[in-house]
């Protein structure tokens, strides 16, 4: 039984996030929002869902259709591990739950990669050495972004963090671990501008239609949400403060974080691949490293 | 404390959807409107600039996943572990440096 409400708790936090995440990035990105956009999009949704994805004669088969069930699978479990209040139920409490988080984060990567190089067309294996230059960038500095978090909470539960941010937010001390988080959520989560593998001409979804491309579309979506909550539930507290119920704290928070990032990708030009290799390893690495040196002197002081 | 019920959840969304994508086939996309359409295959040279940063990126990989239990248990040891990591940290900056000075970065 408590597979089975676990199960829902992420498939429903999948379903509501992804639609919320992409109402709210629509209305930033279009600036005016009405309605009549929202019926417009979720029709085109389920006409993309009916139609069927034939891909072409020379297509890697296994691949090219593997690609978009790995892709929702990963996002739907990597949402297992966040919190969204602290009722019974909410953020299944696996004891390594941010470990966990940053592990399945990773197979979304391996799902575009299997989408853009099983397409067997030139443009999608560009998208896909484009996606293992970004997985190569931006998994190190996110793992040591959130060790900073972890350090302070003492404990890779994600509802441990929530709980040992009751005095003070992480954000708010360990104001470059936030940084590192969210720069290297963008690449992790192939949003703009970090979003070259889904570029016109390394584009990872060429050749890829109907279904299928809805269905990785959508787990873009909800990668991104989630990343965007478990920035909201490692450093600013997560469900945790007054007045309102937790959901809606959650929830507020997250939506903050993802209109951040959805005016910042609008607001700055795609980077390129040396570009964002060059940022990674040459300041987002050596700052996260240094991230975690400060927070390891500040907790030294502090006990 | 649950980890049962990662599996089942995602066996299940796989394959419910792969059986999507099976199932949606009432009605296809014409190739008209294809995007891209096909060009030649994927055999043309392609240039993979970040060989090296991949390498590199194994070592740093691994240093990350040492990182966690250290974290987990850093306030129990004590000033030990903070420099304990301040000694990895450094060899592995030593190491970053190195491999800047050598061209690893260099795209």
């Amino acid at each position: 039984m408590n597979v089975l409400t676990n199960a829902a708790y992420a498939l429903l936090l999948f379903a509501i996030g992804t639609f919320l995440t992409a109402t709210l990035d629509t209305a930033i990105r279009e600036r005016v929002w009405h309605p009549k956009r929202l019926v417009q999009n979720i029709s085109q949704l389920v006409d993309a869902l009916l139609r069927s994805d034939p891909g072409h004669k020379r297509i890697d088969r296994v691949l090219f259709f593997g690609a978009a069930p790995l892709a929702v699978a990963a996002v739907s479990v990597a949402l297992l591990v966040v919190p969204v209040g602290n009722w019974g139920l909410a953020g299944p409490s696996l004891k390594v739950g941010v470990f966990f988080y940053l592990v399945v984060l990773d197979f979304l990567a391996v799902a575009l990669l299997m989408a853009g190089w099983g397409a067997n067309h030139k443009f999608g294996t560009e998208g896909a050495f484009a996606v293992v230059a970004q997985l190569v960038s931006y998994v190190v500095p996110l793992g040591f972004a959130v060790t900073g978090a972890v350090m302070a909470a003492q404990s890779l539960a994600a509802t441990a963090a929530v709980q040992a941010q009751k005095g003070l937010w992480f954000g708010l001390w360990q104001p470059l671990g936030l940084a590192i988080y969210l720069v290297a959520t963008f690449g992790q989560t192939f949003r703009p501008p970090a979003d070259l593998p889904l570029s016109e001409d390394s584009n990872v979804l060429i050749e890829h239609h109907g279904a299928g491309e809805a269905l990785l579309r959508i787990a873009l979506y909800g990668i991104w949400f989630s990343a965007a909550a478990m920035g909201a539930t490692l450093f600013l507290g997560g469900w945790r403060g007054p007045w309102l119920p937790g959901p809606l704290w959650f929830v507020v928070k997250t939506a903050a974080l993802l209109a951040l990032m959805s005016w910042a990708g609008k607001r700055y030009r795609r980077l390129t691949l040396k570009q964002m290799l060059r940022g990674a390893w040459l300041i987002l690495i050596p700052a996260s490293i240094v991230n975690v040196i400060i927070v390891g002197l500040i907790l030294m002081v502090k006990r | 404390m649950d980890y049962r019920a990662a599996f089942p959840l995602a066996f299940g969304v796989f394959a419910i959807g792969a059986l999507w994508l099976v199932l949606s086939a009432r009605k296809a996309y014409p190739r008209s409107e294809r995007a891209g359409g096909q060009r030649g295959t994927a055999w043309v040279q392609a240039d993979v600039p970040y060989a090296v940063i991949a390498l590199l990126f194994l070592a740093f990989d691994m240093e990350m996943i040492y990182m966690f239990p250290w974290a987990v248990a850093y306030l129990r040891v004590g000033m030990v572990a903070f420099w304990d990591m301040f000694v990895f940290a450094a060899i592995l900056f030593v190491g970053l440096v190195y491999a800047w000075k050598r061209g690893a970065f260099e795209l």
